[in-house]
């Protein structure tokens, strides 16, 4: 009974890890994400399993998260609710499982770029650098460099 | 200078009957942007998030649709493009996964004898690779079986279907073959590839598929109109030395002539990333419209020009739309001198298709203006001939469905 509760509870626990912990992205949630680490550097990468290069670069944002324990790291995916378990699987094979993470949740897509950055016209990967005083960094494409540099003032 | 607006707010309430054998099964999620009360397996056009027009030469209105998993067409009375649609027919037995989502949609044709053809994409894999099937009609009531476009391939989407007047019928798609031949040789290759095959039978069977251009974008729709019977135009993104994703454009001198590949402008737009966002073209009375998305160093937003000369030289990038509202899915329309333009906006509530008209072959346009707008989720913007010289804006939104406009301009 004991072993049965035991494997049950780590069982639970293991469910977000599994789901990814995404959490739908909605109107209001890059406000809500802002808010959240107000005050620390801010990476905030978009992303989708339709994005090849997105893919190909998946692995060094865990690199990223690893040799930065100060960014608050947060990935946002276009893809929908459907395509979440795939999401995590993939997530979990580039060893992102343990950061905080978004799908869009609603299909009115175009609210959701525009409250991100109004110029965003849905291409990726795209990433913004949200600096601790609210200045936005836009990086558009494969900019894992730019993200690099940008992260070594708050080393 | 004429203005441009729908001339009736009747938006043809294209009322259709219920899509015949809708099980219900459990499970399965709804795709995102379908329509409130759309089941798993509901194919009505109302559960279509892309939809996608075609006009016959009796000016009847064909439409192509993926809800439920399957592809679907529909089509008005002849003479009646904004007349109520007849029962929809399926052309996929069984649902599968059909690209149906902003660029990567069906594409319809029917050429100068009626006959229908449309193809479209399925995702054979968890990696983003399709086949592309047609399904063809010579009567417009009865449909081929789906068969693949290339029998041997290895991943093709992104397909795009045109007839031109005299029975010649092209196809084009976004090809991963040279990719994989690459890979398979440890060489690297950037991108995809543009490939297109001829149709002599109206879409029946096809030649062999033919490369236009190595190294195009791998998600961007391709644009194709016809400076005459037999001589295509294309127009994609492609990638240019340095993994600049530019806008490429061919024009053929005959059917088996591809000219060379020109550059429609140098917007140094350097990103390894997927745009998701093709060109548009038209052409009319020897000229070559084009309008494109960019964000390059040179230039950022959306983009009109055009040649006169075949595509040899283009006039200087003048922007369209609103770049704070996010203006792109930009659409042509050319008959004679007047131009018609289209794009999408979003103002941070309402999308709007926005439009412009040039009454003078592009030189000079009347002030951008929207067209119709919608509060929710809503499909890339088409304009299409109306078959008398005007013009007609196709547009489906998760609220509204699908509307069918007649814009003002065109030949009285």
């Amino acid at each position: 009974m004991r072993a049965t509760l035991i494997a049950l509870s780590l069982w639970l626990l293991a469910v977000p890890a599994l789901a990814g912990g995404a959490k739908p992205f909605v109107e209001g949630s890059w406000q809500a994400i802002r808010d959240a680490h107000a005050g620390k550097p801010l990476v905030a990468h978009l992303w989708s399993l339709t994005c090849a290069p997105c893919l190909v670069e998946l692995p060094h944002w865990a690199r990223l998260a690893r040799e930065n324990p100060n960014l608050r790291i947060v990935l946002i995916s276009t893809d929908g609710e459907e395509d979440v378990p795939r999401m995590a699987a993939t997530l979990a094979r580039a060893g992102l499982s343990g950061l905080e993470s978004w799908h869009f949740a609603d299909p009115f897509a175009e609210r959701l770029r525009f409250e991100l950055d109004p110029r965003w016209r849905g291409e990726l990967p795209r990433t913004l650098l949200v600096a601790p005083g609210g200045d936005v960094t836009v990086v558009r494409g494969r900019g894992m460099e730019a993200v690099e540099s940008w992260s070594a003032r708050f080393r | 200078m004429r203005r441009l607006f729908p001339l009736a707010l009747l938006a043809a309430a294209l009322a259709l009957p219920a899509a015949a054998q809708q099980h219900q099964h459990g499970g399965g999620a709804k795709p995102t942007g379908v329509a409130e009360g759309c089941g798993p397996e509901d194919g009505r056009l109302r559960c279509a998030t892309a939809v996608t027009p075609a006009l016959g030469p009796d000016r009847t209105l064909w439409l192509t649709w993926v809800a439920g998993g399957k592809v679907w067409v529909a089509h008005s009375p002849a003479g009646q493009p904004t007349g109520p649609l007849g029962e929809p027919i399926p052309l996929s037995p069984e649902p599968a996964r059909v690209d149906d989502n902003g660029d990567g949609r069906p594409a319809i044709t029917v050429d100068a004898q009626g006959r229908v053809s449309v193809a479209w994409a399925v995702r054979k894999d968890e990696r983003y690779n399709g086949q592309v099937l047609v399904s063809h009609s010579a009567d417009g009531k009865t449909f081929t079986p789906p068969t693949p476009l290339v029998p041997d391939g290895t991943s093709e989407r992104f397909p795009v279907l045109s007839s031109d007047r005299q029975g010649r019928l092209l196809a084009t798609w976004i090809d991963k073959g040279p990719l994989a031949e690459a890979k398979a040789k440890g060489q690297p290759y950037a991108g995809a590839a543009l490939k297109a095959a001829w149709s002599l039978d109206g879409g029946r069977s096809f030649q062999p598929p033919v490369t236009l251009g190595d190294n195009s974008c791998e998600c961007c729709r391709v644009a194709l109109a016809w400076a005459a019977p037999g001589k295509p135009v294309i127009t994609w993104r492609s990638i240019f030395d340095g993994g600049i994703r530019d806008h490429a454009l061919l024009a053929f001198s005959a059917p088996d002539k591809p000219g060379p590949k020109r550059r429609v402008s140098v917007d140094d737009w350097k990103i390894d990333g997927c745009p998701h966002h093709g060109p548009t073209l038209a052409t009319a009375g020897g000229t070559i419209h084009v309008a494109w998305f960019t964000q390059g160093a040179a230039r950022e937003g959306l983009f009109y020009a055009r040649s006169g000369d075949g595509g040899a030289s283009f006039t200087v990038p003048v922007a369209v739309g609103d770049p704070d509202r996010q203006a792109g899915h930009a659409q042509l329309l050319a008959a004679g001198d007047q131009v018609w333009l289209a794009w999408k906006e979003f103002d941070g509530k309402q999308s709007r298709v926005m439009g412009q008209l040039s009454a003078d072959g592009g030189k000079s346009w009347t002030a951008a203006r929207p067209l119709a707008s919608t509060a929710d989720a809503s499909d890339h913007p088409i304009l299409l001939s109306d078959g008398r010289g005007g013009a007609l804006l196709s547009w489906h939104t998760k609220a509204e469905g699908y509307r069918m406009l007649p814009l003002e301009g065109g030949t009285p």
